[in-house]
């Protein structure tokens, strides 16, 4: 605990030092009326003055939580001697923010006294933090001295983006051999019924369709579809900052909805730094993408990125490949052509950058917009022409919506040679 | 002044604030024919509490999630400070006005010492402010 002068121990020195020497100048006992009662406060604060010998721990009930939620910050304030005002406050880095308007506390405390605090802390953004120090400043009863002191707490929170509301996410065109929720086009061992046809040696007797077969007065059997899972890569576009939020939850939303079909999942982190995680299943998979969300961050690079940088086990044949962009970055539209032209199974789900920018009405500004807007309009029937799908998603509409549009595409539209 | 330091809720202009309206009050009084002005301990009393509150106004600016008792004590504290004042500045007037001091004299000698002794204790506390008391 460091101490240090309050600006009231100064200034009362300084205005008791004039009413008395006021009053030895002019000869006048008023001024030195004026003066004293200062350097009465002086001296008794002086006197009375202790340095509190306090001992802080500080603490969170959780380490992770979804963004918007709450954690507490658990704070055990002990002195051995009393302490007239003791202020606790943990400054907190942006993203995060008390919930209770103040990230400070003010306490007296009493000698041997122990005394426990929470402050609750509100994650208004997705992300890995670490509340860094809580710091303790404390007074003597006439305010002469502050002693200042912290704790160097280290206390990491992670917080998890907020997951969207999703009816069903998009269904790659081809499954793979794995078992999973998905019904496979092929026909095998399965539940779906899919095709009657003829015996053939080697098809088991429980697959024999009997009434069928008395009808043709020949053995038919079942063809059943298999479940298989779905190799999906999500490639997010961190080069855009403007929409790396909105992405960033959509993509959460899109990967523990497929990991929860079995399906397997990878993930690219596709800008100024290059990142990715392999495509795999399950629960521990689920971890893996939402720690290598929360430390996503746009880098700023001009360096060409291309998706020759990808290793190929990122993009497994029949994968589907879906892209959560902006499409503002030349390199990302880039790679999107690139990988199609390679016949991947793409999809793209553009984040708008629209609804962060400044209304545009008069001419100049207004003409420029339109003419951009064009050209964005132009990208997408690119795309759309090799069989891509494209929806505009808007943060604040319904993610289901540009789901529903991306399916009705690919339910529709035939496939271009790539 | 004052309202200047209170409104930017910066502390440094407080001193200056409060030693301009004791200097009105002092050009007022040096204005007076000679004898002395028993309203004096309120004024200086009153210069404290001015003093008082204004630093309790930048201390309660900073937000913070208070004990409900910490006001109570600290203006129990205040009327108190402001309260002892007066009765100092009274005292200090009634020996002025019994002495026949007013006009100068050993009191005001002794006040005036007072003033050099308590302006070096206090330049010496500033100065060596980390070990108050151990």
């Amino acid at each position: 605990v460091r101490t240090l002068a309050s600006p009231k121990l100064a200034a009362y020195a300084g205005l008791g030092a004039a009413g008395l020497t006021a009053a030895l100048l002019f000869g006048r006992p008023e001024a030195a009326a004026l003066g004293l009662p200062f350097v009465l406060v002086l001296l008794v604060g002086l006197a009375t003055a202790e340095r509190p010998r306090l001992q802080l721990r500080a603490g969170l009930d959780r380490d992770r939580i979804v963004q918007g939620d709450h954690a507490t910050l658990l704070l055990d304030l002990e002195a051995e001697n009393a302490v007239d005002s003791a202020r606790v406050s943990a400054p907190l880095p942006a993203g995060l923010e008390p919930a209770e308007g103040s990230d400070a506390l003010e306490v007296r405390l009493g000698p041997g006294e122990h005394r426990p605090l929470t402050l609750p802390v509100a994650a208004r953004r997705w992300g890995g933090y670490v509340i860094g120090s809580v710091d303790v400043e404390a007074r003597d009863p006439f305010g002469v001295y502050r002693f200042v002191g912290n704790v160097d707490a280290g206390l990491p929170l992670r917080v998890f983006p907020r997951p969207e509301a999703l009816h069903r996410p998009v269904r790659p065109l081809e499954t793979q051999v794995w078992s999973g929720d998905e019904t496979s086009r092929r026909t095998g061992e399965g539940i779906e019924f899919a095709d009657v046809r003829p015996f053939a040696p080697g098809d088991r007797i429980r697959s024999v369709n009997w009434r069928v077969s008395s009808r043709e007065r020949d053995l038919y059997v079942n063809d059943l579809h298999p479940e298989r899972n779905r190799d999906v890569v999500l490639l997010l576009d961190t080069f855009a900052d403007t929409t790396l939020d909105d992405a960033v939850r959509a993509t959460w939303t899109l990967a523990a909805r497929y990991l929860r079909q079995r399906d397997r999942v990878g993930l690219i982190g596709f800008g100024g730094t290059m990142r990715w995680l392999t495509p795999a299943l399950g629960e521990p998979q689920r971890h893996r993408v939402a720690e290598a969300l929360i430390d996503t961050e746009v880098v700023l690079s001009h360096a060409w990125k291309g998706i020759e940088t990808i290793p190929p086990r990122m993009l497994p044949p029949k994968a589907l490949v879906l892209a959560l962009t902006p499409l503002l970055d030349e390199r990302v539209v880039n790679a999107l052509f690139d990988l199609r032209a390679r016949r991947f199974d793409v999809a793209i789900l553009e984040v708008s950058p629209e609804p962060p920018l400044p209304p545009a009405h008069r001419p100049p500004a207004g003409l420029a917009r339109r003419i951009w807007r064009l050209e964005r309009e132009s990208l997408r029937q690119d795309l759309r022409q090799l069989g891509v799908a494209v929806a505009v998603w808007s943060p604040g509409e319904p993610l289901t919506a540009a789901i529903e549009e991306v399916e009705a595409f690919r339910r529709f539209a035939r496939r271009a040679p790539a | 002044v004052l309202g200047v330091g209170l409104i930017l809720g910066r502390p440094r202009p407080l001193p200056f604030g409060l030693a301009l309206l004791g200097a009105a009050y002092v050009v007022a009084v040096l204005e007076r024919p000679p004898g002395l002005d028993p309203l004096a301990p309120a004024f200086g009393a009153g210069l404290l509490l001015a003093a008082e509150l204004a630093y309790w106004s930048l201390d309660a600016r900073a937000p913070a999630r208070r004990d409900p008792g910490l006001r109570r004590r600290r203006a129990v504290r205040v009327a108190g400070l402001v309260a002892a004042a007066f009765v100092l500045d009274a005292c200090v007037a009634v020996g002025a006005a019994l002495g026949g001091l007013a006009g100068g004299g050993l009191l005001l000698s002794l006040l005036g010492m007072a003033a050099a002794v308590g302006t070096l204790g206090v330049a010496a506390a500033l100065a060596w402010p980390r070990v108050p008391k151990a």
